[in-house]
This record gives C-alpha cells, sequence and structure tokens, in this order.
C-alpha cells in the first residue's frame, strides 16, 4: 500500500508539471491541480465514508488516490513561490488573486467532490 | 525551465514527487493530520524558497541546472506539500469546530507559508526575493 501511495504520488507530480506550463496572467495550471486534486480528496472521503467496513479494495484505493495521486497533483509551495513572486513585483492584484482563488477553489471543489461522491455511492 | 520539458523532465519529476510523498507520509505517521499539514506545507515552502534562492547565489549557485530543478523544486517540493489536503483539512475543521476555527487555520497557513518561502530564499540567496 506505501508502494503504490509513493508511486501514485509521482505519477500526480508528472500531471502537475504538464499542467504547470498552462500560465497566462495567472498559474491556471496549478490552480487546476490544486482543485482538482481537492474534488478528488472530497470525493475519496465520501467514498470512505459511505463504504466504511464493507470493502476491502478502499484499504488500498483511499490513500492512493488522496495522500497520492491528490497529494502529489497539488501544492502549496509552487503557489508560495508565484504568490510572493507577484507582491515582490508589485502586482499586489494578481498576487491577492491568486491568494483568494488558491483559498476558495479547493474548498469549493472539496466539498464538490463530498457531495458527489455521497450521492453517487448513495 | 524549457517551456515544453523533455520526457527526462517527467522522469526526474515522478522521482522527485514520490520521494516527496514518502517523506510527507512520513510526517503524517507521527503527527495529526492537522499539525502534520502546517509542518510539511511550511517546511516544502521554505525549502522550494531555499533551491530557488540558492539556484540565484552570486558565490556559489545551486540547483541552477534544470535537471535538479525538476527534481527538487517540481518534484520533490510539490509532492511533499499539499493543497488538496489543506483544503480537505478546513472542510474538516469547519464541521468539528466551526467556521472561525477553519479560516484561522487555512489564513494562519497561507500567510506562514508566505514568509517561509520568502525566508527559505533568503537562506539560499543571501537576499530576500526581488523584481
Amino acid at each position: 500500500m506505501v508502494l503504490g501511495t509513493i508511486v501514485a504520488g509521482g505519477l500526480g507530480s508528472m500531471a502537475r508539471l504538464a499542467l504547470s506550463h498552462w500560465h497566462g496572467k495567472l498559474p491556471w495550471g496549478i490552480l487546476t491541480g490544486n482543485s482538482v486534486a481537492s474534488a478528488l480528496v472530497g470525493f475519496t472521503f465520501a467514498m470512505q465514508t459511505a463504504m466504511a467496513g464493507g470493502v476491502e479494495f478502499l484499504i488500498f484505493a483511499v490513500p492512493m488516490l488522496s495522500l497520492g495521486v491528490a497529494g502529489g497533483l497539488s501544492t502549496f509551495s509552487s503557489w508560495a513561490a508565484q504568490t510572493v513572486h507577484y507582491y515582490r513585483q508589485g502586482d499586489n492584484r494578481l498576487g491577492t488573486y491568486n491568494l483568494l482563488l488558491n483559498l476558495v477553489l479547493p474548498v469549493a471543489c472539496a466539498i464538490l467532490g463530498i457531495v458527489l461522491g455521497a450521492a453517487l455511492l448513495k | 525551465m524549457a517551456l515544453n520539458p523533455p520526457a527526462r523532465a517527467y522522469g526526474l519529476a515522478f522521482a522527485g514527487g514520490a520521494l516527496g510523498t514518502l517523506a510527507r507520509m512520513s510526517v503524517q505517521f507521527f503527527l495529526n493530520n492537522a499539525a502534520s499539514l502546517f509542518v510539511v506545507n511550511l517546511l516544502g515552502a521554505g525549502f522550494l524558497g531555499w533551491v530557488n534562492g540558492k539556484s540565484q547565489h552570486p558565490e556559489t549557485p545551486r540547483f541552477v541546472s534544470a535537471g535538479k530543478k525538476w527534481f527538487w523544486g517540481a518534484g520533490f517540493a510539490g509532492g511533499f506539500t499539499t493543497m488538496s489536503g489543506l483544503a480537505m483539512a478546513f472542510v474538516l475543521m469547519v464541521g468539528n469546530f466551526g467556521v472561525m476555527a477553519g479560516l484561522v487555520y487555512i489564513l494562519v497557513q497561507f500567510v506562514a507559508g508566505l514568509f517561509a518561502y520568502a525566508l527559505g530564499f533568503k537562506l539560499g540567496k543571501g537576499a530576500w526575493p526581488s523584481v
């Protein structure tokens, strides 16, 4: 299970590297990776709750998806680097947008993942 | 770094990301979820700042090559830190302790993360991040 989660983390990191090149005025690729990963974590949380005690494959699937894929796909360090870069450039507006969007969207996606997971697995 | 990274970049990001995931799981083994997220995100942001600062050090630069940045920056630091875990921790904290506790937790971590990155950069380069 640990090895599978580590490999999944590597795969998530590869996906994040591919997404990171989608960079307009804001780093949209990193924001997308953070949001999709948060939805995945929310979904696996709902999956774990809905199927608790019944399905053995969840013991492997949940950590691989949430700790591995989602953990590798999302990043806090790149977000911090980009936000500091904006503020140091004096572009406070983009820095604040990057801060707030990475606060609101991943949280909204995590809630969406929970709701979707709960509805689908009912 | 190249705009369209070669296949080697993905290999290095995979290896660094896998190592970062292992390191994150190790921290989460010893600490509870809220504390471990704080530790990995602040350490990871500080580490990336140090790598980026060290690559610009005026006398003894390190991590200059694209390969080292892909492994340690995009791979390790990215795989070690997590925004999805933080978002989920916020949702759980709001559910358990209320909106104010969740907001304080996530906002303190956001602000501390920015300072950790800037401090790491300062330690690496010997100067604060500049324009």
